[in-house]
Formats: structure tokens, C-alpha cells, sequence
């Protein structure tokens, strides 16, 4: 048996409890290291901007999440439109 | 971190919303069948996961969000031994470890139930907050 991380899934249910489908919603997650949550709701989600200032974390997103996009930048130098996201995710980033 | 918040405030929509999900400044426990045998050291985590506290606070203080909803979890991480849960802690976490008398205590209990389960238990706070002033065009 390798590590395993919340094998019952409460993350998950939490999310879900917050936000009950990411169909068809622009995400923006935050923090998002090497995508541990990022693959639990992209599937799902409209598009999801990625990003996290560590580029070593960020450069083992999974690249077969194609509706991601990754961005080594804090949030406070992202350049968005105003209004532009349905729901921004700080995973563990605040 | 507030101004992490501002920022998020400044690209969400008016009916979207924030999440933000952070421990607790709860010790993460180390467990064994259930039963804590020692916590984690995790340098300055709680102050980091108080200071996001205090910034979602500040940041409704300011009137930029209003909670709509909070969760509570625990996030559970097992391993099959005490080494490798040990070096997952120290590779992973910023500023973790498991000291060595914790794990002299996780290894006994280890060995007296075979088959127990072995984790690290964090408390989480999940949080939906919704954004109050239109964000400025």
C-alpha cells in the first residue's frame, strides 16, 4: 500500500457541500500544487486556471487534465478580467 | 492574505463565490487504529492556518464577502508503515515531521495490532464565501 490521502473521500464531500456542481463554471484555483484537488473536479468544470507560485509544484500538474490551464503566478499578479471567474479555490493557500 | 482575498474579490463574478479550505490550528494526530499516539510538529502551521482565519475575518470586515456556508472534515492520510508515513510528512508537508518518540510509540502500537490502521488526522475548515460589493469594473 503507497500513502494514501483521504481515501473516504470527506474533501470531496465538503467541496460538494460548497459548491454542488462545477458544471459549466471558470474556476480559478489557487494554490494548487500538483493538482491533488485540482483532478478531483476539473473533469466537471467549464475551465479551470490553475495556478501556484512554486513552478516545481505546478510542473507536475497532470497534463491529461485538458480543460486546465497552468500558471506559475500568485494571485496577486494575475492578470483576469474583472468578473471573469465563478468560483476561486484557495486550497490550503490563504 | 488579505490581499489574496481582494484580489479574488476583484475576479469573481457577483454570483460566483470563494472557497477557501485550510486546517485548523488544531496539532494534526498521529493515529493508530484510531487511537492518537502523538501529533505532528509542523513548524509554523498553526500560525499560518490561524493567520487565514483572521484574513477571511478581516476580509469580512471590510465588506468585500459574507459566509454563505462552512464545513468541517478531517483529512486523513495513511500509510502502511511508521518510515513511510514519517518521510511523506517530511517531503511533503512545509516544515513537517513526526518527532522520533512518536514514532517509537506509532511502531509499538503497530506491533501489539497487527493490521491497525496508521494516519495522520488533520482538521479542516471548508468555507463558501459570498462576494457583498460589486467588484469594480
Amino acid at each position: 500500500m503507497a500513502i494514501l490521502e483521504d481515501p473516504e473521500r470527506y474533501e470531496v464531500r465538503a467541496l460538494t457541500a460548497l459548491v454542488p456542481s462545477f458544471a459549466g463554471l471558470r474556476v480559478v484555483e489557487v494554490g494548487c500544487g500538483d493538482g491533488r484537488l485540482t483532478r478531483r473536479y476539473a473533469s466537471r468544470a467549464a475551465s479551470v486556471l490553475a495556478i501556484d507560485p512554486d513552478r516545481t509544484a505546478i510542473a507536475s500538474l497532470p497534463r491529461r487534465l485538458k480543460n486546465v490551464e497552468a500558471r506559475a503566478v500568485p494571485i496577486e499578479e494575475l492578470s483576469l478580467p474583472p468578473q471573469s471567474a465563478d468560483v476561486v479555490l484557495f486550497a490550503c493557500s490563504l | 492574505m488579505v490581499d489574496a482575498l481582494r484580489s479574488a474579490h476583484r475576479i469573481v463574478h457577483p454570483d460566483g463565490c470563494v472557497i477557501d479550505l485550510h486546517p485548523t490550528s488544531d496539532r494534526p494526530t498521529v493515529e493508530v487504529g484510531g487511537r492518537v499516539v502523538g501529533h505532528v510538529a509542523s513548524g509554523d502551521g498553526p500560525i499560518r492556518h490561524a493567520g487565514a482565519a483572521i484574513a477571511i475575518a478581516n476580509a469580512i470586515d471590510e465588506g468585500l464577502f459574507a459566509v454563505e456556508r462552512r464545513e468541517r472534515f478531517c483529512f486523513h492520510t495513511y500509510g502502511e508503515s511508521h518510515t513511510e508515513l514519517a518521510d511523506h510528512i517530511r517531503t511533503t508537508w512545509k516544515n513537517g515531521a513526526i518527532d522520533a518518540p512518536t514514532l517509537q510509540r506509532a511502531r509499538t502500537a503497530l506491533r501489539s495490532e497487527p493490521g491497525a490502521s496508521l494516519r495522520v488526522t488533520e482538521r479542516v475548515v471548508a468555507t463558501r464565501l459570498h462576494p457583498v460589493l460589486s467588484p469594480s469594473p
